[in-house]
């Protein structure tokens, strides 16, 4: 088969394919999913954060009309579930840990019953004292969050060369020391399930990023065979890493298996804030060892994560930390740990780039800290260091990819350096800022399949695992690879996809891995479809197979478009001589070669392939009130071929405006007691259309594709959210000399640090800075 | 409790509804008259999900109660995108890539179609159309496409 019909879909701005539907309130979530019979399943959460459940009075509960079964622990099985630690139960078992863990479920014939019923459920706790702050939960061996010897949960190290010796016998040794804080997702479609009986198990319709992952785990705790479960996953409301988990799946599952009916659990925005898994909070303590010059000879760092009350995946997430500890670095010795604590806290998990937005903070806080120390420009410091094809990473992968880094900085730094230059309106009393912040990221290569069946009418259909969540890649993306590749129009394309009874396995959608991985999986399985389809041509017309074209819905003979078959009339004749036309491709990132690293508890062992990026900010700072704007905004992105251009840009503008108000506004703020003060949206403040910034750059280097990827395509989804707070930080170093060790930079603290420096109120924190402040001279 | 019975105007059409003193006009458009278009997102009024218009006026559905909408017209996104100014809107979001995962949506379809209405053809401007959308949360498009997509709306009426 030949190639040359290919770049007629990829590459080109797509419309989505389902956004008519969405647009018209046509486009069925979770939510909106109706069933004869239905029931709508309640939560009774815990009111306290941690204490011994010493019973439950359902009487009042039950005695409630419309009221079918209350659940509690006694009802339900005693494994407990999680990704990587078995630690969580459906229903709080003889112990609550964080505040909002569900202890029980009303299901009732309304929403509006099953909520006062949920109310009337009795519970008697007795209250301990929690353990909620992570320095605390880290030392602490009397409060103990499970039945641990201590509440550490994970602890990964990275080392590499002589770490120790480096740091004696260096030009400087320069510390950087941060703080960071909570985030919520905050998707718009709080999270949902609806549990349908089936035999032998039940179905879900589920808002959720991977169900797959859901049917395997769900099949593991109620030791179901995992073909008797089926998730299907409807339009999902977006999900940032938030609906990667089983969520309420349990709980809807357990109630539908004890009524035989269908069940539904709509979270409020509430509960859906108070239960996980948001960003998780963190200490990132980073020391570099480097020479006169400013390159980077060793790394020191110690990165703990606040995993909450549930390990959830805050395991993986704690190896992720530790190998992002370099920044887009080459650095020889590495001495990198990583550990997670559990705390009574709502657990924390995966959100859009986990742990990268504090990774980044900390990385290029430490290469400004040195440029300081050694009266560099912090641009040269980081051309110095880039990594780059040859190099080897933290855990000793080759890299195999040019790194650009340094090109993404350029173009970023020539826009600052236009911003510097325009003319300030008149009577605008803010100061501007200008920073940068560079990082690399990786496209997770886990695995995914796909299935494609060309019909006798010429017609396609791609099954594809993977789940739309929003960002177009499955619902739009992948038909038009299936349309490049067999010559069809991209309507002729059918997806099925989203349900795990309609297509083979994928691994979800996360880890900036979606198109990637199952855009590989369906290019492999078209090329399949493609070849049967041009041997049948070939003897249809008796010509070698590799003078067959497919282009327009037609097998063409090359050089001779004219003598062509349609592909509907070559697929029926097919059926009759060799079998229909249908192909499966499978697909798995291959591994390159590690080397030199010491890897100690790391659960996985290298990054997938890089991918380069930077970010460059202007803000106005108002001195008054510590108020941050953000007036221009550029995002530079190597992420390989762009598949669908417009749709590339929507991702880089939303992960921008996500990161904006990581950095600036967004906080989920809990108390001494664990309890969460601003679960809902108008406490938390995420972005508004007025918050926004006028004006984001979004420019692709696209000289550098993947070796692996779909057309050269790698991941995007997570890098534009984890650069924005490093820029804004870097910003605001350039008026203040110094930036805050504490994240978010929101007006509070931003004016406590103007207050600090302009010397109107003292120092009354060591931590103040990233770095220590040179006076005073506080050793942190 | 009593429960009355009331007759909603909506998308033009008549629908008998029961009304407690404290059924949301959400909850009615949804699970009484099968209009799902409109979302429930928070309930509490933040992040506009459940926006429709009530005499032409953007409300919050999770905060007004139906017997308030007694007599007066109740539009939602399904009425809305079936004819004239609301396909506009439609389709200049839909060409902007305004669009994701679409659970914001139809909010601001319907507050664009109120802002529409309200201001002189074509006199819009970015102010207005901000103020306008300040109610309509969206996570995943960063808003620009949406403004972009408002704006080009805004020329097309004049």
């Amino acid at each position: 088969m030949s190639t040359d019909n290919r770049d007629r879909h990829v590459g080109a701005d797509l419309i989505r394919r389902d956004a008519a539907e969405r647009l018209t309130g046509g486009a069925v979530y979770t939510e909106d999913v109706r069933v004869p019979e239905l029931l709508y399943g309640v939560l009774v959460p815990s009111p306290v954060a941690r204490g011994r459940l010493r019973g439950i009075n359902s009487e009042r509960a039950n005695a409630v009309g419309g009221v079918v079964r209350v659940l509690t622990a006694e009802d339900v099985t005693e494994r407990c579930y999680g990704n990587y630690v078995k630690d969580q139960p459906i229903f709080a078992r003889g112990r609550v840990r964080f505040v909002g863990e569900p202890v029980a479920m009303v299901a009732a014939t309304t929403p509006a019953i099953a909520r006062r019923a949920a109310a009337m459920v009795e519970l008697d706790i007795e209250a301990a004292t929690p353990v909620v702050d992570l320095q605390s939960a880290l030392t602490s061996t009397d409060v103990l969050v499970h039945d641990n010897e201590t509440n550490v949960i994970e602890d990964v190290r990275i080392t590499r060369g002589d770490v120790d010796d480096i740091f004696t016998t260096a030009y400087a040794v320069v510390h950087t020391e941060i703080e960071s804080h909570r985030a919520h997702q905050a998707y718009l479609e709080p999270r949902a399930v609806t549990a349908l009986p089936a035999p032998g198990g039940f179905s879900l319709l589920m808002s959720t990023q991977q169900p797959f992952g859901v049917r395997a785990q769900l099949a593991e705790l109620f030791d179901i065979p995992t073909g008797a479960i089926e998730v299907r996953a409807p339009a999902v409301g977006g999900g940032f890493g938030g609906k990667l988990h089983l969520q309420f799946a349990p709980q809807a599952a357990a109630m539908t298996l004890a009524t035989g009916r269908a069940v539904q659990v709509v979270c409020s925005r509430a509960e859906d804030m108070v239960t996980g898994n948001p960003r998780e909070n963190s200490i990132v303590q980073m020391s570099s060892a480097v020479d006169e010059s400013g390159r980077l000879l060793a790394r020191r760092c110690d990165v703990v994560l606040d995993a909450g009350a549930y390990a959830m995946d805050t395991p993986i997430l704690t190896s992720m930390a530790a190998f992002y500890a370099t920044g887009p670095y080459r650095i020889e010795a590495l001495d990198i740990r990583g550990r997670a604590v559990y705390t009574n806290t709502c657990p924390t998990g995966s959100f859009r780039g986990p742990t990268g937005p504090q990774m980044v903070y900390a990385a290029e806080a430490q290469i400004e800290d040195i440029a300081e120390r050694l009266r560099m420009d912090p641009a040269e410091v980081r051309r110095r260091n880039f990594i780059d094809v040859g190099d080897r990473g933290p855990a000793g992968e080759l890299i195999t990819l040019r790194g650009t880094t340094d090109e993404c900085m350029q173009v970023v730094e020539s826009r600052l350096e236009q911003w510097r230059h325009a003319e300030m309106p008149e009577g605008d009393r803010r100061r501007r800022g200008y920073g940068l912040a560079c990082a690399w990221w990786s496209t997770l290569g886990t695995p995914s399949a796909a299935t494609i069946e060309l019909h006798e009418d010429g017609t396609a259909t791609l099954s594809s695992g993977g789940t739309e969540i929003g960002t177009g890649a499955i619902s739009t993306a992948l038909p038009s690879m299936v349309a490049e590749e067999l010559g069809l129009r991209v309507d002729d394309v059918v997806l099925r996809s989203g349900a795990t009874g309609e297509a083979p396995y994928d691994s979800g959608s996360r880890g900036s891995r979606t198109m990637f991985a199952t855009g590989n999986a369906t290019v492999l399985a078209a090329r399949a479809v493609a070849d049967q389809i041009t041997d049948e041509a070939a003897r249809l017309l008796e010509v070698d197979p590799a003078d067959i074209v497919l282009r327009e819905g037609h097998a063409q003979v090359k050089g001779a478009p004219d003598t062509g078959l349609p592909v509907a009339e070559v697929a029926a004749s097919a059926h009759m001589h060799s079998g229909p036309v249908v192909a499966t491709g499978r697909y798995r990132a291959q591994m390159v070669p590690v080397d030199g690293s010491n890897l100690e508890r790391a659960r996985f062992v290298r990054l997938g392939e890089p991918t380069f990026h930077c970010h460059g900010v202007e803000i106005a700072l108002d001195e008054e009130t510590g108020r941050i704007d953000v007036l221009n905004f550029i995002a530079v992105h190597d992420v390989g071929r762009v598949v669908n251009p417009v749709g590339a840009r929507g991702q880089v503008e939303g992960g921008v405006v996500q990161g904006i108000g990581y950095a600036l506004t967004e906080e989920l703020k809990t108390n001494d007691l664990g309890v969460i003060l601003n679960g809902n949206f108008h406490d938390y403040r995420i972005p508004t259309i007025a918050d926004a910034p006028p004006n984001i750059e979004t420019v692709f280097i696209e000289s550098n594709p993947s070796k692996t990827g779909p057309y050269g395509a790698k991941g995007l989804g997570e890098p534009p959210v984890i650069l924005p707070a490093a820029a804004i930080g870097s910003a605001l170093r350039s008026l203040l000399g110094a930036q805050p060790y504490q994240l978010p930079l929101d007006a509070a603290r931003v004016s406590a640090a103007i207050a600090v420096q302009s010397g109107a109120r003292p120092l009354d924190s060591p931590s103040l800075w990233t770095a220590p402040a040179p006076e005073p001279a506080e050793e942190t | 409790m009593t429960t009355r019975r009331v007759t909603l105007q909506v998308n033009g059409m008549s629908y008998d509804v029961p009304a407690d003193s404290d059924t949301l006009l959400l909850d009615a458009l949804r699970y009484e008259c099968g209009l799902t278009g409109a979302k429930l997102g928070c309930g509490t009024g933040d992040c506009g999900a459940c926006t429709v218009t009530v005499d032409g006026e953007a409300v919050n559905g999770c905060l007004v109660y139906v017997l308030e909408c007694e007599g007066r017209s109740v539009e939602t996104v399904e009425g809305a995108t079936a004819t004239g100014v609301g396909a506009l809107v439609a389709d200049e979001l839909l060409k902007a890539d305004a669009v994701q995962c679409g659970f914001c949506t139809p909010g601001i379809v319907m507050s664009t179609c109120a802002l529409l209405a309200r201001t002189e053809p074509g006199s819009a401007r970015d102010s207005d159309i901000k103020e306008a959308l300040a109610g309509n949360l969206c996570r995943c498009t960063g808003y620009l496409p949406i403004l972009k997509a408002v704006r080009r709306a805004v020329e097309a009426t004049r």
